[in-house]
């Protein structure tokens, strides 16, 4: 009979840590790059050649590094931090025009998306301390829609309340129980401001608003990035905002502007940090008055030299690598009277922190 | 007095048909998918892939990668017989795990934990990127599978001397 020979010898087994390194190294490998790891920053691999943007991306947002969580005050009244619970992943689908100059249409907050939120109110309120958003289905929505589909559940210690956008309405559930149905995304985030309305709802309405706000950062600043090559060309670039249609608020100029101002030199490149000074800018159409800075640091950007097309760009890193998108603005509303113009102090939102935000082939 | 020596002919016949194999599945990646990895030089891009494998090349990577380890690990190891099930489920294993990691919200979470320092290493700075670039595929889950169930008798005629 033949009896199978084994030749295993202790020290053999020493080969599999380098069998396995390789292993994994060569999974890895397999990643989409920019071949070899030579990484352009300025788009120049493809030479002459126009950069390709796809129409899809993922997105990703994270805490800065450090302990400055985004936080939005409310006039006197309370006060939001919003913690990423490790990357909060999305996507977006876009056009880019012969210019490259993009033009966001839709997202997708992907399934398993977290924030922590924290409300701190000036005066106590039931719905002051920490909870947490977590998405259980994708929400889809049009870049400044509503979301169309999706779900979310609001959880805190005791209670979870989920919420499901459907076709005919916002249904909410309070620990599985019966649903309570809301004609349309405006009618439920308004239950906030209701304090008729039971904590639980409040709290779920307060968790949409805080998510739709997420998004509209993530956009604001997704705007400006097909404009940042641009303005290193013309560093500072000074833009007028809109001019008050009667008599602006007390202090307030009648018509302010924007300075975007790149504070590197050469050609644009990782690590770069650019300034986005509003200076009392007035905007006719949503009647809101900004005025601070929003520092843009490390901006980074690679390309794939393989096809010359955008692969990742965006603010600081995934990892906790420093930079990010930094706060420090006032959002005021304004309201007109008689052709003059006033900021309730209920309507001043102070915002702080920030967020590192990744945007990337998929 | 005449000393038995080991025969090391199985080793290098599996060395040599993983490298074989090995070779086919960079092919993939040099024609098919326009050299757009990370492991290709920028050279052996090319504006599109030509397809050469087909619809077969979606997945012959994932195919051949645990059959080349297995193949491997057996020639390096030569392990006994019957731990050749556990080498192949464990290869099997690894394999899903990393396929996995693709998948949300696991992507997410993974990338989140690759340290920064990981960006100063060549190859290993793109560790994040494969996680939350690459695409989860059930298909690739089967063809692991494959891989791995193909392996098993391959190794096993070389490991009896057949």
């Amino acid at each position: 009979m033949t009896k199978p020979r084994n030749s295993a010898q202790p020290w053999r087994v020493l080969w599999l840590i380098p069998v396995a390194v390789l292993a994994a190294l060569s999974i890895v490998a397999t990643s989409g790059g920019s071949g070899g790891g030579d990484n352009s920053d300025d788009g120049g691999g493809g030479g002459d050649l126009p950069l390709n943007i796809l129409p899809t991306y993922n997105f990703f947002m994270t805490n800065l590094p450090g302990d400055t969580p985004l936080t939005v005050s409310v006039g006197s009244s309370f006060a939001v931090s919003v913690d990423f619970d490790g990357l909060f992943p999305g996507s977006v689908n876009l056009d880019a025009d012969a210019n490259n100059i993009v033009t966001f249409l839709s997202y997708i907050v992907r399934s398993g998306a977290r924030v922590d939120l924290t409300l701190t109110s000036t005066d106590p309120s039931p719905l002051d301390g920490t909870f947490a958003v977590i998405v259980t289905e994708d929400i889809n929505a049009m870049v400044d829609d509503a979301p169309v589909s999706g779900a979310f559940n609001v959880v805190t210690a005791i209670e979870t309340v989920s919420v499901s956008i459907l076709g005919d309405g916002i249904q909410l559930t309070l620990n599985g129980g019966a649903p309570v149905v809301y004609n349309n995304w405006e009618e439920f985030t308004d239950l906030f401001d209701d304090e008729s309305q039971e904590t639980w709802q409040r709290r779920a309405a307060l968790a949409a608003g805080a998510f739709g706000f997420v998004i509209e950062q993530f956009f604001s600043m997704a705007d400006i990035l097909d404009e940042l090559e641009a303005v290193t060309f013309t560093s500072p670039v000074v833009e007028v905002c809109d001019m008050f249609t009667g008599t602006p608020p007390e202090g307030v100029l009648a018509q302010g502007e924007i300075t975007i101002t790149w504070l590197g030199s050469g050609e644009l490149s990782n690590d770069d940090d650019f300034s986005w000074q509003f200076n009392q800018c007035w905007s006719d159409d949503s009647s809101e008055l900004i005025d601070g800075t929003v520092s843009l640091e490390n901006y980074t950007e690679t390309i794939d030299t393989n096809n010359n097309t955008l692969f990742e760009i965006g603010f600081g890193g995934l990892s906790g690598e420093p930079g990010g998108v930094v706060y420090e603005m006032t959002i005021s509303d304004t309201v007109e009277n008689q052709g003059v113009f006033t900021i309730p102090p209920e309507g001043v939102m102070t915002i702080n922190g920030g967020f590192a935000l990744i945007i990337q082939a998929p | 007095m005449l000393v038995p020596t080991r025969q090391r002919g199985p080793e290098i016949k599996m060395l040599f048909l993983a490298t074989l194999l090995l070779a086919t599945g960079i092919m993939v990646y040099a024609l098919d998918r326009a050299g757009a990895v990370y492991f290709l030089p920028d050279w052996t891009a090319t504006p599109t892939g030509t397809a050469i494998f087909g619809p077969l090349g979606d997945h012959l990577p994932t195919f051949l990668h645990p059959l080349v380890f297995i193949l491997i690990t057996a020639a390096v190891f030569r392990p006994w017989l019957r731990l050749l099930p556990a080498i192949c489920a464990a290869w099997f294993a690894v394999e899903c795990l990393f396929e996995l990691g693709q998948m949300a919200p696991f992507d997410s979470r993974i990338a989140e934990a690759v340290p920064s320092w990981f960006d100063s290493v060549p190859v290993l700075r793109i560790t994040a990127d494969y996680f939350t670039r690459g695409t989860y595929d059930p298909l690739d889950i089967l063809s692991i599978g494959l891989g791995t169930v193909i392996a098993y008798p391959i190794v096993r005629a070389f490991l009896r001397g057949e």
